[in-house]
């Protein structure tokens, strides 16, 4: 029997098989004249009904091919998908063109830019009756009515007047609203939000997040925030994974993660952002190198040539494997990774080593 | 980043340290200001009809902005996207300039009144200010080598020729943290954090006395951020620069700068030392701003509270007769009818509310 660790709110780690998602061995491998590049190389994750879980990762660590792969978005050739994605019991790669009865109506999708998601040609209004009236059969006039309770719902002043407009008389922020909007009026039952925010100023950000909090408790909807900013996850997700070049390298609760990262790249994630919050002025710790090339993989762990705690072992190919209770990573360190120490100030560095004394550590207070 | 280059004797971290441990910023020292920006506005007039051009309206991108910045050091101009922050930092350069914009106001380089003006006082002033682009990608010619790329500058403002060109263009690549051999190759080879590294490396040949750097990691992936704002940190300390930084993303701001401003739709509405716009944020705007940042703790954003603002940032094609923060400010809705009215009507001046802090607010005492 498969089952999910989660920590409730009191801390506690608790065990459950309300799995609404089940992701096993996912593939996407795509053929291009460079040789094959694995945008997904064997992704393995569950989603509990309810939950809210973060999928982090960089630009091509193929987090957003993942959910493409899963709906059945990926077009073949040149892609090839294999694995499994039981979404209900049912499997989501096996349905065919049964899959539309799951997308749109019991598993919707937020993408990143509202803009190019939206058609330009239709109104508002059209785009949104036509999923009510294909998935829920409601008629023309009673799907009308329900876009516009949702379009109140989402916080659109004047929904009646507004939903016969059409996309480009909406903000940036407005539409993402109406996707929002059209996202949840059919009631899924999982909600993927792709970088919903990133087209997105902060202070419009944290409304957009504030109102994707709000209808999940509500609605009771599970989520898939996929996101490659590490606080937009802290302030929504109970669980996280972090891919790194196709794969999943480290599984934990959010508390756990960010409080106490066992991979390598995570803490180098955590370590290499400035934090609004920082007081002392210690220098970043930036993951040195450059993300790999898709198509030419290195042997072994995919990150062991930036990896600080590199050894010989690396070059074998680490399998995510429990770690802790709740945890899974893939790693093989036998320990947790430490932390790089900081260099120093910019100024210290630069001043050479004869002026600085090396071995205070840049926090000692004064 | 405490420490100026020019002031050997401030001990760095020990005094940030004490400042943000008392609550209290002392009045730092600012030194001499390099740049002085007064009354900059830069309109676009929205013109109508191909041959009988007729003019509709008019974005005011930066309508009457104020800023000093102070030799050697970091001045962090933040804002959303469509505040100004760009277009200022391009009119103090003179990208942004007539007939496609209106640029009026004073910018004075070292006391010498820039705007405006052209043929060698341009050149000159072209010389000692550099910009760092966003865009990696945009920023630098495909063609071109990116040996042809750094000696550009060093041609074209007759530094340096032929070999002694070669060997300076060595130099700036190893400064950036790339190697001589590099210069050979194009820019379509490089990823973006390298080409980022290149138009570093563009923008220090001329040895500039300034640096105008508009969003320079914003198009990188996370964990090559982290490189790029090293690499400005090391490179401001070596060289004394002087750098106005450009940003929408707040901790890296915080991260870099010394003192910092805040941009809402056109105006500057507080200036002032990190350290006092983090912890004891004035303008209502700055404060919603910064509690909208999520924090990379799950801890953390547990117990924080966010401001949140209604509505969208209004189209700056419009002149407001009072604050233009007015219709989303958070204080306004828990003012009486009067102080209301003064918000409406009376547009704030940037003022200092405190030594060093200055906020374009009527009320920037009461709480939000």
């Amino acid at each position: 029997m498969t089952f999910v660790e989660r920590r409730t709110s009191s801390g506690r780690l608790e065990r459950s098989t309300d799995i609404l998602l089940d992701v096993r061995d996912l593939h996407c491998h795509f053929k291009t004249d460079d040789g094959i590049v694995k945008a997904v190389d064997g992704v393995t994750f569950q989603v509990l009904r309810g939950e809210s879980l973060g999928i982090v990762g960089e630009s091509g660590s193929g987090k957003t091919v993942t959910n493409m792969a899963m709906m059945g978005l990926v077009p073949t050739p040149p892609g090839k998908v294999w694995g499994e994605a039981i979404f209900d019991g049912q499997d989501l790669l096996r349905l065919g063109d049964g899959i539309r009865k799951i997308r749109g109506r019991r598993v919707a999708t937020i993408f990143q830019d509202p803009m190019t998601s939206l058609n330009p040609f239709l109104r508002i209004e059209r785009q949104m009756t036509e999923g009510l009236q294909l998935h829920l059969g409601l008629s023309r006039g009673d799907a009308r009515k329900r876009a516009v309770e949702w379009l109140e719902k989402v916080g659109i002043p004047n929904p009646g007047k507004r939903i016969f407009q059409y996309p480009h008389e909406f903000s940036g922020g407005m539409r993402q609203r109406v996707m929002i909007a059209m996202a949840l009026s059919t009631e899924p039952e999982l909600l993927i939000a792709d970088e919903p925010t990133t087209a997105l100023d902060v202070t419009i950000q944290a409304q957009i997040l504030e109102l994707i909090g709000d209808l999940q408790r509500e609605l009771g909807t599970a989520v898939i925030m996929i996101t490659h900013d590490l606080g937009v996850v802290a302030g929504m997700c109970e669980r996280v994974v972090v891919m790194y070049a196709g794969r999943i390298v480290e599984e934990a609760t959010a508390p756990d993660l960010f409080g106490d990262p066992a991979h390598p790249y995570t803490l180098g994630l955590l370590t290499s952002v400035p934090r609004l919050d920082e007081t002392v002025d210690a220098r970043l710790i930036p993951i040195e190198g450059q993300p790999p090339n898709l198509a030419h993989l290195p042997e072994g762990c995919a990150f062991a040539p930036r990896c600080a705690s590199s050894f010989d072992r690396c070059s074998d190919e680490p399998r995510l494997e429990d770690w802790a209770p709740g945890r899974r990573r893939a790693c093989w360190l036998a320990g947790k990774p430490e932390a790089p120490r900081p260099v120093g100030t910019a100024s210290e560095r630069l001043r050479g080593p004869d002026e600085t004394d090396a071995t205070k550590p840049a926090e000692a207070s004064p | 980043m405490t420490d100026s280059p020019n002031g050997a004797a401030s001990a760095p971290d020990a005094g940030a340290a004490a400042a943000t441990a008392a609550g209290t910023v002392a009045a730092r020292d600012l030194g001499e200001p390099l740049l002085e920006v007064r009354d900059l506005r830069v309109h676009f007039p929205q013109r109508k009809g191909v041959i009988f051009q007729s003019e509709v309206g008019t974005i005011r991108a930066v309508d009457g902005v104020d800023l000093t910045v102070h030799k050697g050091e970091t001045l962090g101009l933040v804002g959303e996207s469509g505040c100004g922050k760009s277009t200022t930092a391009r009119a103090i350069i003179g990208l942004t300039r007539a007939p496609i914009a209106r640029v009026t106001g004073s910018v004075k380089f070292d006391g010498q009144e820039i705007l405006g003006v052209g043929g060698n006082e341009l050149r000159d002033a072209r010389r000692s200010l550099q910009m760092i682009f966003q865009d990696p990608f945009a920023s630098l010619d495909p063609r071109m080598t990116v040996g042809a790329i750094v000696s550009e500058p060093l041609r074209n403002f007759g530094i340096a020729r032929g070999r002694e060109s070669e060997g300076r263009v060595g130099e700036l690549l190893e400064t950036v943290g790339l190697s001589r051999e590099h210069a050979l190759r194009y820019p379509h080879e490089f990823s973006g954090g390298q080409r980022q590294r290149i138009g570093v490396a563009r923008a220090l040949a001329p040895e500039p006395r300034m640096i105008l750097a508009d969003e320079p990691v914003s198009a990188l992936d996370v964990s090559i951020q982290a490189q790029i704002v090293n690499l400005l940190e090391d490179l401001r300390t070596r060289f004394g620069l002087t750098t106005l930084f450009i940003a929408h993303d707040l901790a890296i701001v915080r991260h870099i700068s010394d003192r910092v401003a805040v941009m809402y739709l056109g105006t500057v509405v507080e200036i002032a030392d990190k350290v006092a716009i983090y912890e004891e944020p004035l303008h209502p705007y700055t404060r919603a701003l910064l509690s909208a940042i999520p924090i990379p703790d799950p801890a953390v954003e547990a117990k924080r509270r966010r401001i949140l603002l209604t509505g969208d940032v209004p189209s700056p094609d419009r002149e407001y007769p009072g604050c233009r923060f007015a219709d989303r400010c958070p204080l306004r809705r828990k003012l009486s009818r009067t102080d209301q009215a003064r918000c409406d009507e009376e547009p704030p001046k940037l003022h200092d509310a405190r030594t060093g802090h200055a906020v374009a607010c009527h009320f920037p005492d009461e709480s939000v």
